[in-house]
């Protein structure tokens, strides 16, 4: 698994509100809603921070211990890239 | 931290036709949103007709002429196709479609077949140029209370109607099938949709009030939801956002667009009910 990651915007649609995300999956007509901690992921796949920055960004926004999230962050991101939701950048 | 959900598809026509239909579709060329911001370029009022509305079309194959008499909705529609131009009419709308922005084939399938192919593709091109006009078309029905619409939206079968024929009783209602939601600036009103009523259309336009998403139950429950959810099921019970065949972007971001602003502007609930509540649902919950 590469390590930058961009979200597929020719393939997506989607928008935030208060803390959450609504993304629609043009390919599979699927939509998927992302809760906080996935919103705060998903603002930061912009294509320049690393799986490993993202880690550290959220560690220091969220109360969990690092093996947790990180556990969950590389879960997240890896369901992501498998359903071309992301994009490696 | 992520849910997936795919929304559902209830168009209410029968198999025989369905194949046939989505075959049609394909074939469909969406119209470049951008490049003509007016796609449907007149949509006029007179003495003799409620609105006249002018559509493109490319179909220089057929030339026949079909009387439908769909008395059974209170409606009667008369379609001809003649040298690439189809023309409709019906008591309350009048319309001539040309050839010159959208194209798409039509295959001869037979008159029966026609009917339902064009009926199909009025309906998708009225929802384009509704959406350029900043209108959502929602699978839902409404009615009005205090000057004002309450509206009830899920797919088919999920009690659209069946709430609706109990509002009739004491109520004005708007229409039993598809409500067009008009965003606007500060509010967002409603209008009946004339291609999907089992009602009279009428002219009736009225400032949302509450939406409702509904669900048959086993008990009865009512409760507020937060804007994303409202977003989502906005964009399920949207005619567009439901068609498998119309994967375009650009109606799909402005889908999105107006489902938001609507979502920011107006109180959704959840509501689960039995056939026992609609007096409740009618003359207590729409109140509170």
């Amino acid at each position: 698994m590469k390590d930058v990651f961009i979200k597929n915007t020719d393939k997506i649609e989607y928008e935030i509100i208060d803390d959450e995300t609504l993304i629609f999956n043009l390919s599979t007509n699927s939509f998927y809603k992302l809760n906080k901690l996935g919103t705060f992921i998903w603002k930061n796949l912009d294509g320049t921070k690393n799986i490993e920055k993202i880690i550290e960004l959220v560690y220091l926004e969220f109360d969990e211990s690092k093996e947790k999230i990180k556990l969950d962050v590389i879960t997240f991101i890896t369901e992501l890239n498998k359903k071309k939701i992301i994009l490696e950048n | 931290m992520l849910k997936e959900d795919t929304p559902h598809s209830n168009w209410k026509m029968s198999s025989a036709f369905n194949i046939s239909i989505l075959n049609i579709v394909s074939c469909f060329t969406l119209p470049n949103l951008n490049k003509n911001p007016r796609y449907l370029n007149e949509f006029k009022s007179n003495k003799k007709c409620n609105k006249k509305i002018d559509i493109s079309f490319n179909n220089k194959k057929h030339d026949n002429f079909k009387k439908l008499d769909l008395t059974k909705h209170n409606i009667t529609y008369s379609i001809k196709l003649r040298e690439g131009n189809i023309f409709l009419k019906s008591k309350f709308y009048s319309g001539k479609i040309n050839s010159e922005y959208a194209k798409f084939k039509i295959d001869d399938l037979g008159e029966e077949s026609n009917y339902y192919i064009i009926k199909y593709l009025i309906k998708l091109i009225y929802s384009f140029w509704f959406l350029e006009k900043n209108i959502l078309t929602l699978h839902a029905s409404g009615m009005v209370y205090n000057n004002k619409a309450y509206i009830f939206s899920g797919p088919s079968g999920s009690g659209k109607s069946t709430i609706l024929k109990k509002a009739t009783e004491n109520y004005e209602t708007i229409n039993d099938e598809t409500i067009l939601l008009e965003i606007k600036e500060k509010e967002i009103i409603a209008h009946p949709n004339p291609f999907y009523t089992n009602i009279s259309p009428n002219s009736i336009k009225k400032k949302v009030e509450k939406i409702f998403f509904i669900h048959h139950s086993s008990s009865y429950s009512c409760l507020k939801i937060s804007k994303i959810n409202a977003l989502k099921n906005i964009l399920k019970n949207e005619f567009l956002m439901q068609d498998n065949m119309l994967k375009n972007k650009i109606i799909i971001n402005k889908t999105f667009k107006l489902g938001l602003k609507l979502a920011k502007m107006v109180c959704f609930y959840n509501l689960f009910f039995t056939k026992n509540d609609l007096n409740y649902i009618i003359n207590e919950e729409i109140k509170k």
